[in-house]
């Protein structure tokens, strides 16, 4: 087998493209759907496939720079050239087949639809080789998942489907222009003899690494030498720590709690004593914008939660200091009651904030549309107490794979949101039926506390 | 319970990950004072032995009983006298080694800052690096300072010097010999570099597949295996030498190296005498020991 056929059969086909394979075959479905189904007058439908191409170029992007920083890959002789035939044969490959579906709209013939359909082909194109060479130039690539709201909001008010329809159907020829002036820039572009060598051996984080835990390890360590003061713990805090360990009886449950809690929060204390207030400015810029967003705001109480995915407990360790599995569970437990506490805290004081914020912020018109500031509902804060059991039995369970442990719980909170167990269980909330509320309440703690005690005095505990 | 100076004491313990049986019916005592090589390919179960002995691991059947308590049970009291340098170097990243050395001394009543100050001069650790920065090999030298630093009774040293350059190697069994003058300190040392701890273990432990191949005295299994080259003082060699218990013979017309199992020196010459041959017995090091248990 060809050093080439290995590295494509290694890298594209990795377990995970399964799964973005998945994602993006769910939404061709649909776009097809609405394509077909509404015909030439519906604007906004044509904006969805050159998203869809616009993440495609992405992801391609990502799995070809995958490869190139591997050693011994593409920066052998004869093989430079393959990303960019890659790329072109996928994202040509996938605009010609998104392309294919203007053949189908109801009521035009061939004649009416071909130029239509080439313009199409080109601005699909268009918006894959920007997505490829958003990956290509910027490292953190992966914020573009946050461009499809300011996309709907942009297409709300300033109608950009709009325009792209009619440029396609109007202008055919002077889009086709530009898609090929496009095309020509980026085979130019990934043809540069210095692409391979500007890449090979470096270190990188790739589109599914977020999973690999070494690498990760790799670039944070990578990340702290450039800055030294990142992840440091202030002397004033490891003191403080450090005492409460030491001075407390030598072997007792306090000590290894402290010595637990310093772990976990040793780092962000120091961090938020350095940078508090651009971490309040954050804060209030966040929720002046949920707050505009209206109900789909209160999202805010669930966001802390599934960060929490990601916590490590410190249950598995293999640092051995003299703490033994009983100390294990009551550090682990301890540490889950405070965090939950102290998200619960900010969550409550956030949707406070707004309430305060309420009176103070104007109703804002753009273009007919009207934005009313929304206060959270404070009656939320019932969400984080009520969830991070239930996240942090997920991590505790795949404890190896904290991103598949992150992925489940967006997916666990997705099919509760979708049959609204937790909006009615929560809107419910304390006041109006209290006695389902506590229920639920002690249902999971009770789930999570058996399931820590399971692990912690009968699983293997090493990382 | 264990009896006499048993500090460890392991029975019919099995333990298995999947379908890989990682531990097949171990039974093992540890005594005081002894500097035991724990010996095995990759995937023997050496680390899995060593998990079990302090607790990390739970076995699926038997029982694992270390200073007098259930492994699964023990209290910061036993643990406290126990030192583990495990193989995969986890520490705590964003710490620098200072802040690292601190928080774990805090966990102990005694901590022996004379020795930390010696170590980290010997083996040149800078304290203000921070540990996730560290090369493996500074990794290794943090982990068995933190290990070695309350004097521990019991020191488990899962693959201590795998990552540690020549020079390094030499000066960590340096600091072995002396930590090993302490005639309460049990060792329990897993390492692929037999060269190195042949130099310092009384007792081998061969294991292969999770079964325990060899437990014995390291003096007795050196006694166990002799090589020797018998060179014929006139003419060629017989075509069947009279020896016992061959494992090993290569042999031309007039010289042979054999290995044999379970010979005295003394029965070997009068042998070599009576064939009118000389005779050159040479030790066998561990590895090749090693090599021939295994195989």
């Amino acid at each position: 087998m060809s050093i080439l056929s290995v590295n494509l059969k290694h890298l594209y086909q990795r377990k995970a493209c399964w799964l973005l394979g998945l994602f993006l075959g769910f939404f061709t479905f649909v776009i097809l759907v609405a394509i077909i189904g509404t015909g030439k007058s519906r604007q906004g439908v044509l904006l969805a496939p050159a998203l869809w191409m616009l993440y495609a170029g992405t992801f391609t992007a990502a799995l070809s720079i995958d490869v190139l920083t591997k050693p011994f890959s593409y920066c052998l002789p004869g093989h430079q050239d393959v990303p960019r035939n890659f790329l072109s044969f996928i994202g040509l490959l996938l605009a010609f087949l998104w392309s294919l579906s203007f053949f189908f709209i109801p009521g035009l013939n061939f004649v009416e639809t071909l130029p239509g359909a080439l313009a199409a082909f080109s601005v699909f194109t268009i918006s894959y080789w920007m997505g490829a060479w958003i990956t290509f130039k910027f490292k953190n690539w992966p914020l573009i998942f946050a461009f499809p709201p300011l996309l709907i909001f942009g297409d709300r008010e300033l109608n950009i489907s709009g325009f792209i329809v009619r440029a396609i159907w109007e202008s055919p020829l002077l889009i086709i222009l530009a898609g090929i002036l496009v095309n020509v820039s980026a085979w130019r572009y990934w043809s540069r003899s210095d692409l391979a060598r500007k890449y090979c051996g470096k270190l990188w984080m790739g589109a599914f690494d977020p999973w690999n835990k070494e690498k990760t390890k790799k670039l944070v360590a990578e990340k702290e030498k450039k800055k030294p003061d990142l992840n440091r713990v202030l002397p004033g805090v490891e003191s403080f720590f450090i005492a409460k360990i030491s001075g407390t009886v030598s072997g007792s449950l306090r000590q290894y709690i402290w010595g637990c809690l310093y772990k976990s929060f040793g780092v962000g204390i120091s961090q938020y004593r350095r940078d508090w207030l651009r971490f309040f400015l954050a804060v209030l810029l966040l929720l002046c914008y949920v707050g505009y967003l209206g109900a789909v705001g209160n999202v805010v109480f669930l966001v802390p939660v599934i960060i929490v995915a990601n916590m490590n407990l410190n249950v598995y360790s293999n640092l051995l200091i003299s703490g033994g599995r009983r100390e294990r569970f009551w550090s682990a437990l301890t540490l889950a009651f405070v965090i939950t506490i102290f998200i619960t805290c900010i969550v409550t004081a956030m949707a406070m904030l707004t309430m305060l914020l309420k009176p103070l912020l104007p109703e804002l018109t753009l273009k007919d549309n009207s934005y009313v500031f929304n206060a959270l509902n404070i009656k939320l804060f019932f969400i984080p107490l009520l969830m991070i059991p239930v996240v942090l039995v997920v991590r505790l369970i795949f404890h190896k794979k904290p991103m598949l442990a992150m992925f489940l719980s967006v997916m666990l909170f997705s099919f509760l949101f979708a049959f609204g167990i937790v909006r009615q269980s929560l809107f419910l909330s304390i006041d109006s039926t209290p006695f389902l509320a506590i229920t639920l309440l002690c249902f999971n703690w009770g789930i999570f506390i058996a399931v820590l005690r399971y692990i912690t005095m009968r699983c293997c505990l090493t990382e | 319970m264990i009896n006499g100076d048993s500090i460890v004491k392991i029975r019919n313990v099995c333990k298995k990950f999947g379908k890989i049986q990682a531990l097949d019916n171990i039974d093992l005592d540890i005594k005081r004072g002894e500097i035991i090589g724990l010996l095995g390919a990759n995937g023997a179960g050496k680390s899995t032995l060593l998990r079990c002995i302090i607790g990390l691991y739970p076995a699926d059947s038997g029982k694992c009983i270390t200073f007098d308590t259930d492994a699964l049970k023990l209290t910061p009291t036993e643990l406290g006298r126990i030192g583990y340098v495990h193989q995969e170097g986890e520490l705590l990243n964003w710490m620098t080694v200072k802040q690292l050395i601190r928080y774990v001394s805090a966990y102990y009543e005694k901590w022996n800052h004379e020795l930390e100050e010696i170590y980290i001069k010997d083996f040149d650790i800078s304290l203000k690096d921070r540990v996730g920065s560290l090369s493996p090999g500074q990794r290794q030298k943090v982990a068995i300072l933190l290990a070695i630093g309350f004097d521990p009774e019991l020191l488990i040293l899962d693959e201590p010097a795998s990552a540690l350059d020549p020079v390094a190697r030499s000066r960590f069994l340096d600091l072995l010999l002396q930590i090993i003058q302490d005639d309460n300190r049990t060792i329990i040392i897993s390492s692929h570099i037999l060269s190195d701890i042949e130099k310092v273990i009384d007792r081998a432990l061969i294991m292969r597949q999770g079964s325990m191949l060899r437990d014995c005295g390291f003096d007795d299994l050196r006694e166990e295996f002799t090589r020797f080259t018998l060179s014929s003082l006139n003419g060629y060699l017989p075509d069947e030498l009279p020896f016992k218990n061959i494992v090993s013979c290569e042999k031309n017309n007039n010289q042979a190296v054999l290995t044999v199992q379970n010979a005295f020196p003394e029965k070997l010459e009068a042998e070599a005498k009576t064939l009118n041959c000389e005779i050159d017995i040479k030790p066998l090091s561990l590895d090749e020991i090693y090599r021939i248990v295994v195989s």
